[in-house]
């Protein structure tokens, strides 16, 4: 087991370092820098004042005047600066300095919550919330929803639900973003376009519209694995021996589905996660994603590859979590 | 929608670049407000400009008709080559292919997107068609790799199954196993990948349109040029509360497009599929 675990580390770190190599050749690919871009008058508005000198002492603080390898091994791993001291990269846990918020590292930016607030209002805290809040209405919504349909497969009640959420999952998440602020912010006035989030009440839409495909997964593959484990041979035993449907469901269809079920909730979280960064450029909010969508239009670079890393890391230890559980559940995988 | 964006100019009313002064942001013509009545002349009314949103949003079929015809091919050529070289090449193509996967996957495939996007739309390439053939490349370099894998998956258990070694002894090369044998089996995993992906290139782009990243570098006042739905609910979405109407349009039809792709895509799951049973959803 240990040695399972070690091996799918030294993969994973090999994946991240990887990812964290594409995405630096693709953003250093993007023509300009962080405070000038080629056609961009924004931002040349915004740096109109700054000076060549400055420029060039900004250039060397952020170390973007190496040559390139020497900016990747600088990030990763660390450099000597130009004040003579050794800065550690993201080996240890350093993400860089941001660019766009200058005077900022990274890691500063995304984790370091408002002065006076709590670790749950900084960036991270806000997507933590928003993908544990979705993943919690998903599963306690998702799975007894499959199951009742399972149970009662073909009744009128198990149609509607599937046909509802066929049509539901055709819709993409940002249409009907786009129609719930419609109807609830133009139309009945409920929220703001501009909402405050300290509020739970704008907190409704964003939830309901990130959990509505993970949801209808959800019930799909509890319907499918309820449906499964009642063609079992055993179940037919029960059966026989005089146990009635409902008490076969809890006895013995129940907690064999449930183990399928299980292995499905992470890359449910998953689907979470990925979608998290969409729904948050959508509504502005103020989690990872949004900060990325800034980012892009910057090209802060230290910060587009902080938050990649993050996501990178998010999705690889959670796909190692669920191998682990898989081993773990499922005697049958122990040996192999 | 193939008729809309084939018969454009002949259908649509106006000319969806001609601004006409004194005509803007009209509701549509069957909608009454207490500030505008609709003018009879623009069905569904026009936008900031006075431009009719009836005609952007057929030319707009346009965009969305290219981006479909050209990022469609060229994903599923990438995915089939690579899926299918991984599957009968040797362990180090394997192994390459895989880890490749491993890292792609490893991020939500938007973020590469947007810089892909960001990069090709400086390049003299990125002009071409009016900036659409970057959201072609982006389309095509991130979602290969799902096709590739679906691909690479079902020709491992092609391969495992007997008669492809029935048909290696009877003498039969690999170029003659690949054409013969493993397309065949595959080719409805593709066809299917293909229909519910149709919808996914459209989204992109009106994602990006919403998002507000242009497609094309151009900051001054023409840069509202290209005709797209993205560009639509781009516009829409800066008139939300006084005219919801811009937005509106290009969201039903992308409704109504990528409803029935899905639609056509389950029901040709089913019927193309032999081993699905009927009971099994998944």
């Amino acid at each position: 087991m240990l040695n399972f675990i070690l091996q799918r580390v030294t993969r994973i770190i090999l994946i991240l370092a990887s990812v964290e190599l594409l995405v630096f050749l693709l953003i250093h690919s993007v023509p300009g820098n962080p405070w000038d871009a080629p056609n961009n008058q924004l931002k040349a508005m915004r740096n109109v004042f700054v000076d060549d000198k400055t420029l060039e002492r900004r250039f060397k603080y952020f170390g973007l005047d190496l040559p390139l390898w020497r900016q990747f091994t600088r990030y990763l791993i660390g450099d000597v600066h130009e004040d003579g001291n050794f800065v550690c990269g993201i080996v240890c846990g350093n993400l860089g300095p941001s660019t766009r918020v200058m005077g900022r590292s990274v890691q500063d930016v995304l984790f370091r919550p408002p002065k006076g607030h709590s670790l749950w209002d900084s960036r991270v805290g806000y997507t933590i919330r928003l993908v544990t809040l979705s993943f919690a209405f998903v599963t306690l919504l998702g799975i007894p929803l499959g199951v009742a349909s399972a149970f009662w497969a073909g009744s009128r009640f198990d149609k509607t639900l599937s046909t509802v959420l066929t049509a539901v999952v055709s819709i993409p998440i940002f249409i009907l973003g786009l129609l719930g602020i419609l109807i609830f912010a133009s139309g009945l006035k409920w929220i703001n376009v501009l909402p405050r989030w300290s509020e739970p009440k704008y907190w409704i839409l964003p939830i309901a519209l990130l959990s509505i495909i993970p949801l209808a997964n959800l019930v799909r593959i509890a319907r499918a694995s309820m449906l499964n484990a009642m063609s079992g041979d055993y179940i037919r035993t029960a059966r026989a021996k005089g146990l009635t449907r409902a008490q076969t469901m809890w006895r013995h269809i129940l907690p064999n589905a449930l183990i399928s079920i299980l292995t499905y909730l992470l890359p449910v979280f998953m689907e979470l996660v990925a979608a998290s960064f969409i729904i948050e450029g959508i509504f502005g909010f103020p989690g990872f994603g949004r900060e990325y969508w800034d980012a892009i239009g910057d090209l802060d670079y230290a910060m587009i590859m902080g938050i990649t890393f993050l996501y990178a890391c998010g999705i690889t230890f959670a796909n190692l979590l669920l191998e682990t559980a898989y081993r773990l559940i499922d005697p049958r995988m122990r040996g192999g | 929608m193939t008729l809309l964006a084939l018969f454009a100019p002949l259908i649509s009313p106006y000319d969806p670049q001609e601004m006409r002064v004194g005509l803007s942001s009209y509701p549509p013509a069957w909608y009454d407000t207490n500030t505008k009545d609709g003018h009879p002349d623009h069905f569904l009314g026009t936008d900031l400009y006075g431009r009719d949103i009836l005609s952007r949003a057929i030319h707009g079929a346009r965009s969305a008709m290219f981006l479909v015809l050209t990022a469609i091919p060229l994903t599923v050529l990438i995915g089939i080559v690579v899926g299918i070289a991984a599957g009968v090449g040797n362990k180090t193509v394997e192994m390459i292919f895989l880890r490749l996967t491993d890292v792609v996957s490893a991020v939500p495939s938007f973020m590469f997107a947007v810089i892909i996007v960001l990069i090709v739309r400086a390049t003299p390439t990125g002009e071409v068609f009016g900036g659409l053939i970057s959201l072609t490349l982006a389309f095509a370099l991130v979602s290969w790799v799902s096709l590739a894998r679906l691909v690479y998956t079902a020709v491992l258990q092609v391969r495992a199954q007997e008669f492809m070694e029935a048909s290696h002894s009877l003498g039969a090369g690999m170029w003659h196993q690949v054409f013969r044998h493993i397309l065949p089996h595959v080719s409805h995993l593709i066809v299917v990948w293909v229909i519910n992906n149709i919808p996914a290139v459209i989204l992109l782009e009106a994602l990006f349109g919403y998002i507000g990243i242009q497609i094309l570098q151009v900051t001054d006042g023409s840069s509202f040029q290209d005709i797209s739905w993205g560009g639509l609910i781009l516009s829409g979405r800066t008139q939300l509360n006084w005219n919801p109407f811009i937005l509106l349009v290009p969201t039903v039809c992308i409704l109504v497009i990528s409803m029935s792709f899905s639609i056509l895509g389950e029901y040709l799951n089913e019927r193309l599929n032999p081993q699905l049973e009927s009971s099994q959803v998944i």
